[in-house]
This record gives C-alpha cells, structure tokens and sequence, in this order.
C-alpha cells in the first residue's frame, strides 16, 4: 500500500547541509544537542564572582527595546561595555552604552561613564564628561586615536556612529564630522567595531562593521513567515532573510581625520555577511594585525592582512569560517587568547541555542583547527552566547573562559519555558590537557544568577590582581562581578604603551614565559560582544615567581624582559624600558589585612 | 476508415484478440496513413498488449494528424505513466484535463504522475480529488498520506493516516508513516510512541526499528539509537542506511575503529550513499589518509554537489594538501551555495515584505 521512496526523507535529515539548516527562524543554527559531558575533575576553582554593581553605584538600567516584546532585531542585538582609564589614574573606569525604545526615548536612557573612585565605588560622570547621547547604540573600542596620551571612544550605532576625542582634562568632543566619520546616507547600522594599525604607520586606523542593512518600513513583522517565528510563536525577524550591509575600513591619516579606504584595501569584497563583533591581531604571528568578524548566521569573515595596505578575506581558507562540518553558525561575541600556551593566538566564538560556541586552535601556517568537541566546550548548547572572553580567572597560569548569555525572544519564554529570557552566564574552566569543564555555580552568584546579557568585559577594577567583568543587561543595571581569588598563585599585568608604534599599542602581541610554558596575548581595541577589556594584560603565572617577556611591537620591534617578578604591573614604553609598579588596590588590601 | 475493416478490429478488440486487432489495424493504417483513429485504436491494441512504447508512438501519430483528441491525451498519458515517463505523462494529462476537467482518469493519473515526479505538493490537489471520487481505495489514500507528508502538509498527512488507520488499525505502514508525520511536526516522542506501539505488534516489519533508531538518533539518545539499528539489521541486514547511522554514530563517539567498517558496509550495500562518504573523508582525513580522504570527499560532492559541506571539507583538505588553487575553487563553491540560499531567503523575507501584516 505505500510506497516507500527510493531515499527515505532519513537520509535527508542526517545530511542535511548547511543550507537547509534549522532555519524555520531568523537565526541560524545546528539544532546540536550538548555533547556527553565527561567526569568531573572534582578539583576546586579558587575563584568566586560576586556580583557588586549595586553596590558600586552601577544602577542606571541599559534601556535597549522592549521587555516583554521585540517587534524589531534593533531591540534585541544590545550593546557593549568598556574597561578604560580615561582619566590615566591607573584605575579602571567603566563605559556603558545604552539603547532606546521604539516608542520613543525613555529619561535617563543614555551611554554612561562611571569614573572609578577607586575604593570599589564608582561615579556617574557622564554628564561632566560630555557624554550624554540617546540612541540604539551598539559596539565601542577604545584607543588613543590622536596619540595625545588619552583614550578616545568610537561608539557605532543604528544611525550615525559618533568618535569622541579625550580632552585629557576629564572631558570628551565629539568630532565625528571633523574626523570625517560623518555619514549622511540611509541609515546604517553599525555593528562591531576596532581601532587597528593595518598599515604599521603608527596611527590608529579603523575598522567598523554593520549588521543588517535594516529598512524599519519593510522589514515584516513578528510571525509574517517561517522565519519570524520560532517554535512557532511569532518573533522578531532576522537577520537570515534580510538584507545584507558590508563592512568599512577608515585609514587614519594623522592629521586628526580618517579617509574611507574600503574599497582599495579590499574590505568591500566580503558583502555576504552579517558581521558583529570584530577583532584586530596578530594572528599568524607575522608581525600585521589581521581581523576576524563573527557573522551572524554567514560565514565568518578573516582579513589576512596582505602588508601592503589591503586585506583577503580568507575564512574559509583559515578553518575560521564555518563548523568543522561546513555549517554557517551565528558568531556573537569573540574571545583571543592562547589557551593552549603554544605562543599562538586561538579563537572563541559565541553562537545561537541549540548549537555550541566554537574553539578554534592556531596551528600555525596551516590555519586553524576546531576543535570545540575535543576540548569540551560541546557541553553547553542551552543558551544564547554573546560576550566572552579568555581570563586566567584563578591565576593557575592556563587561561580560562567566560560566556554571557541571554535570549532575544521574550514572547518564547511563556509558552516554552525551557527557552528563558534570563539564562545564567557560565565559565569553562581550563584543565591544561587541551580540554575545559564548565563551571556555573561553583564559580560564585554572580556567575550563576540568570540575566539576559549582552557585552561584557574583563578586567581588574579594583586592582587586587586578578580578573573581574562587567556585563551588559538589558532593561537593567549592568552586573559588576568582583573577582575574589583564594589562591596563593601569582600574577603579571603588562601595560604597553607605544611611541612609534601608536600609544596604544593596539596590535601588539606579548609572549609571557613561565615555569616552561609560552603564553601569547593580544593588545586588542574590541572583543567580547561589542566591548572592551582592561587594556593591561593579565598573566596568571601559578606557582611561579618570575615570567620573561617577549614584546612584540605593532610596528616591528621586538624587545625582551627576563626574570620579571610576579605580582606587580609592568608599563612597557616602546625602546624605553619598562617601569615596575605595585597596584594600589592590592596594597590597600594587602595594608587593610595587617 | 474502411468500415468494413474497422469493425472488425473492434469487434477482436471486444473479444480481447488484441493481437488479431493489431494486424487488422496495422493494414488499415498502411491504406490510410493521414486516419488519426486508426493510429489511436492501434495504439490501444499495443498498449492492451503492454507494447507501451509502440503504443505512444501510435498515439502520438494520431495527435500529429489530429491534436483535439482529449481521450488519446489520456491513453497517451496513461502509457507514459506506465513506463515511468512522468514527465511526458504530466504534459499530455493537463492538455486532457484542460478538455476532460471532470474526467477521474486523468486525475488520478495526473497525481500520480506528480507523485513520481516527487512534486508531492502538486500531486496532492489531484489525488485529494481522486481520492474523494473514491472514498474507498485505502492505498489511494495511502499515496495521499504521503503526497501531504512529503510536501510538508502535516495536517493532512495526519488525517489521511488517522482515516486509513479507522478502516485497517494494523496497517504497519500506515503507523510508521504517521510517526514521520509526527516527527515532522516537532512531536518527536509522540512519533516514539507509535513506533514502539508498531515495533510491540510487528517486530518483524521491516524498517519499524529503523526508524526508531533513526528517532532516538535525531534527540541524541545513541545507547537507544544503537540498539534499535541493530534489531533492524538483525530483521532486514540489506538496509544500508542502519549502518550508515551506527557508523555516524560512532564516529561522533571518536569510536573510529567502530566506524569504519559500518561506513564501509554501507557503503558496500548501497553505493551513493553520499554520508558515508563524508564520514569516511573526515576518518581517513584524520589518519592523515589523504589520497583515500580526498576520493571519499570527491565522491560526496559529486553524489550531491548543491551540499556545500562536502566542498568545505575538501577544500580543507586541499589546503592542508598545500593546493591552495584547489582549495580556492572548493570554497568559491561553499560560499557560492551559502550565498545562493542567503539570496533565496532574502527573496522571500524581504522580497515580500509589503504583504507583511502592519
């Protein structure tokens, strides 16, 4: 009676590729399930993350859209968050951007500044500091663009990205026309964005990417088709099935202005992305910083830099692009770092539910490998990952890693429980044998306790010697998580600064040695989702007492520091020296205790 | 036509001599060669005979001589539909359908032909119509069920199932195709139950296992899978794809070893199993088995080159190879298919979004 077709629609399911992926909504993904997870190691992680932004006067909610509805993509990307030290006091003050409503503007609903006050406090400068703007705004890097000495900050948005210049007495302008950033044709929407020296000329170039090029008046509504829903409740579309914008590259040329050199440097031949974060560095080691773009649900983008002022975008050629199965993955957030302590730049990358976030290991000349099933990471497939980042967070000498996570469909949550808004952030943390194990609660509150996150970044706020993030939530305050380590292991903070390189230092790579092993980190404008870190590097060294350094310089130089005690900050000025300095948050501790 | 001779020929034909008929006809013909009934009525006399090619050959001479002939639209339909020419079946059924619209014959054949073709959506039209001219034909019913679940109209697919199920409450297929129905839908347990409930009453049946291990397969649950792929290959040995999922399965466990040989097997039994060949690609590519690697990629692309996995992997490979060229022309061809279905969706999406609700 029936008949049975030549290949059963099984097969299909079983290979189906890339192009027929679960996509029966705006977002793709593989519909993986978590892989097995293995023992645990029943070793104990002597870091725990407290959660102390109220505390700290971190309470202005991040308005961004809807709350209990997303008409629009626009309210559900969020935004990012900056570790930087505008004031050059040596403490970490912290930039939060903000969104908007559709229905209009909300009071309040502004990017803001909280100057550190350097006793676990902060203070909302905002005002003061010539920063106040509403809008949808999306991704920050920070960097000395002007080689003045202070940082400045490029904020991209849905509509006109804005460059503030640091005043150096507490102050910023916005000279977004001045610089010739200024933009008066259909709206873009900005996405990711970077400062980065591609040409080696000492001053900092820029990088900005845009998501979706976003019409409001024809995009359809939530539910107007197959790909406006998901599991059949009616969401908010995108970004598959919307059209695609392309990325831009402005060389800064020196007089305080940038020049669009897309074209000529070949950033415009990859227009088939949504691209979100992006990520300047030395990834092949060859002394010019590449720069990766995590797209969302298309391929990711890889701009090896060709040394002569232009870029090939070599993804798919770099393993970097797709799943190691061939598959388009929604690439988030980014984190750079060297987790295998092989001197080499590795890549992590956030995706959708239902799929794992990515591992990709640098091998060198033959580009990258995943392996996100070989190290563990295939565990965790419950949640939507945005900002992470690799952090020593127990200072064991082996770099480990954060995610945030959130859902972008609050209308779900009613009828499919099992999809939360607020969804917990979650560490892997490093075992030293190539493999991780997540860590939820054993990490502290601050980890464990659920929020629907967005941008987060890494850094020592209150300079204890260990590392701390602070994380976007949308339509609530950020989380400001204090980093309490209980171990006795030591540490290393190197800040550099550059005199021919640009001041930053933007696209520097050190290489830290210590008890036989070789860790690389990157100087870097932007990673995360949309943020900035704590530019000073953080090595945690375990057991030992001293680390050499190896610097390798934006423009070239190579200079090295051997037999550098533990526990300190060393400032590197380029072909200068390097000048040691206690933290005054770790004597304060240190003095308290006595 | 000679009359005296036609009568005759339909008389034999009445009396089922058809072969007799032929010669009478084949006579005619040679006298009166422009005669667009001869060669139609011949061509029925073939086709009686199962000379189905001889008959479309009549039919279309006589369609030559004569286009407005809706029942030889049919008869030639219906010989092309025989001989698995679909295509030409589905051109000559709609010039009869268009002339006939009420006729049952060339409805049901149309959906059928459509069927064939795999067009499950535009069968289903025709056999709903066929099938409600027929209330009781179960396996017409069948086709239907399978017409709406192919063509993802999993409500009807249900319904048809469910009625079918109402007259013959053991009709194991009927129960498999119902738990793919549900699967479709996204109630992957629900499908589970009625599989189990068919595997308890007929153990035997052929490919019941299967596709509960397939089941347990898609939600991960491999102990399960495992075992229910090897109860089907246990009842039915010759079924290629049980072994081409314990083989996936295995590898997804890194048991290589294990998997190699079921890959092989599958493989063995049936020869285009393009997932075989990817799995086989990635262990050989991970032995650092090149040559053999690059052949098992080279043989998934060409089983299907529209699957941009196949192509991702091997333009890897090529590169680990140092085949920089080779590799370029292998992406250029992953990007080109994930550029072809982004600007497909975008089509969709975007391309109508003025028929969006406000």
């Amino acid at each position: 009676m029936i008949h049975r077709e030549r290949f059963s629609r099984r097969e299909f399911l079983l290979l189906s590729s890339a192009s027929s992926l679960a996509m029966a909504q705006g977002v793709t993904t593989r519909d993986l399930k978590p892989q097995r997870r293995g023992k645990a190691s029943g070793l104990p992680f002597l870091a725990k993350f407290t959660d102390v932004a109220e505390q700290a006067g971190l309470v202005h909610p991040v308005i961004y859209g809807g709350v209990h509805n997303k008409t629009y993509i626009l309210e559900t990307v969020g935004c990012g968050v900056a570790f930087l030290d505008y004031d050059n006091d040596g403490w970490l003050d912290i930039f939060v951007l903000c969104g908007t409503r559709i229905d209009g503007p909300v009071p309040g609903a502004t990017n803001r500044l909280y100057k550190n006050n350097r006793d676990g406090t902060f203070t909302d400068v905002t005002e003061k500091a010539g920063l106040v703007r509403t809008g949808w705004a999306s991704a920050v890097t920070v960097a000395d663009y002007d080689n003045n000495g202070f940082d400045d900050i490029f904020i991209t948005y849905y509509g006109q990205n804005v460059l503030y210049r640091n005043n150096g007495d507490g102050t910023f302008t916005d000279v977004t026309r001045k610089a010739g950033l200024l933009y008066d044709g259909p709206t873009r929407w900005g996405s990711g964005c970077t400062f980065v020296d591609y040409d080696r000329d000492g001053n900092l170039d820029l990088f900005v990417a845009n998501y979706v090029d976003l019409q409001m008046e024809r995009i359809p509504k939530p539910g107007a088709n197959p790909f406006c829903n998901f599991h059949g409740v009616g969401v908010n579309c995108g970004p598959k099935g919307l059209p695609m914008p392309r990325n831009y590259l402005y060389r800064n040329q020196g007089d305080g202005t940038f020049r669009d050199v897309t074209s000529e440097s070949g950033i415009a031949k990859a227009d088939r992305t949504y691209s979100m974060t992006a990520v300047a560095a030395d990834f092949g080691n060859t002394g010019w910083s590449d720069i990766y773009v995590a797209s969302d649900s298309t391929p990711s983008l890889f701009f090896k830099n060709g040394r002569n002022g232009t870029f090939v975008e070599e993804g798919h050629q770099s393993g970097v692009a797709l799943s190691d199965d061939g598959k388009e993955q929604a690439g988030m957030g980014i984190a750079v770092g060297d987790y295998n302590l092989d001197g080499k730049l590795d890549i992590f990358k956030t995706h959708f539910l239902d799929d794992t976030s990515v591992l990709y290991r640098n091998d060198g000349d033959t580009g990258f490998s995943d392996v996100t099933t070989a190290s563990g990471i295939g565990v965790e497939t419950r949640y939507i990952g945005w900002g992470a980042g690799f952090a020593d967070f127990d200072n064991n000498g082996l770099l480990d890693l954060a995610v945030v996570t959130g859902s972008v469909y609050p209308e779900v949550e009613a009828p499919f429980p099992k999809y939360p808004l607020k969804t917990p952030r979650y560490l892997f943390r490093n075992l030293g044998d190539g493999k991780f194990e997540q860590l939820i609660e054993e990490a502290g509150r601050g980890i464990a306790d659920a929020h629907c996150s967005r941008g987060c970044a890494f850094g020592d706020f209150d300079n204890d010697g260990d590392v701390d993030m602070v994380i976007i939530n949308l339509n609530e305050p950020p989380s400001l998580l204090r980093n309490d380590v209980s171990s006795e292991s030591k540490w290393l903070k190197v800040l550099l600064v550059g005199t021919k390189s640009n001041r930053s230092a933007i696209g520097s790579r050190v290489l830290a040695r210590y008890g036989g092993k070789v860790q690389a980190q990157a100087v870097m404008a932007q990673s995360s989702f949309y943020s900035v870190n704590d530019r000073r590097l953080h090595f945690g060294l375990g057991a030992n007492l001293r680390a050499d350094l190896e610097v390798h310089w934006t423009n070239g130089l190579v200079e090295r520091f051997a037999n550098i005690e533990c526990n300190q900050l060393v400032t590197i000025t380029e072909g200068r020296g390097l000048v040691k300095s206690a933290l005054s948050g770790l004597q304060k501790k240190t003095s308290s205790q006595t | 036509m000679a009359n005296g001779q036609a009568d005759q020929a339909t008389k034999l034909m009445q009396q089922g001599k058809f072969h007799e008929a032929e010669m009478v006809l084949r006579n005619l013909a040679a006298q009166h060669p422009r005669d667009a009934s001869v060669h139609s009525i011949l061509g029925a006399a073939l086709a009686q005979q199962g000379e189905l090619v001889s008959a479309v050959r009549e039919y279309r001479a006589s369609l030559a001589l004569d286009a407005h002939q809706p029942s030889v639209e049919v008869l030639l339909g219906m010989s092309e539909f025989k001989q698995g020419h679909f295509r030409e079946a589905v051109t000559a059924l709609k010039i009869a359908k268009a002339a006939l619209p009420t006729d049952a014959r060339s409805t049901l054949l149309l959906g059928m032909s459509y069927f064939g073709l795999h067009q499950y959506k535009d069968a289903v039209p025709y056999l709903q119509s066929a099938s409600k001219a027929d209330p009781g034909n179960v396996e017409l019913r069948g086709v239907l069920a399978q017409g709406c679940l192919w063509s993802h109209q999993f409500d009807c697919a249900m319904a048809e199932f469910r009625g079918i199920l109402a007259v013959n409450p053991d009709a194991t297929q009927a129960h498999m195709l119902l738990a793919q129905a549900l699967d479709a839908m996204g109630k992957t347990d629900e499908a589970i139950e009625e599989l189990d409930a068919t595997a308890s009453s007929s153990p035997s049946e052929p490919l019941v296992h299967f596709e509960l291990g397939y089941l347990f397969y898609k939600k991960d649950d491999y102990d399960k899978a495992i075992l229910e792929l090897r109860r089907e290959i246990k009842n039915n040995p010759g079924y290629a794809q049980s072994y081409l999922y314990l083989g996936d399965i295995a590898l997804k466990q890194d048991d290589v070893a294990t998997a190699e040989p079921l890959l092989k097997k599958a493989i063995a039994l049936e020869s285009d199993l393009r997932g075989a060949y990817l799995d086989l690609g990635v262990i050989y590519a991970q032995r650092s088995k090149n040559t053999a690697a690059l052949d098992a990629f080279k043989r998934a692309v060409k089983l299907d080159p529209t699957q941009p996995d196949a192509h991702y992997r091997l333009g890897r490979l090529y590169t680990a190879l140092g085949q920089k060229e080779n590799a370029r022309l292998e992406f250029d061809k992953t990007k080109s298919l994930h550029s072809k279905a982004e600007d497909s969706l975008i089509e969709k999406v975007s391309g109508n979004a003025s028929d969006a609700p406000k």
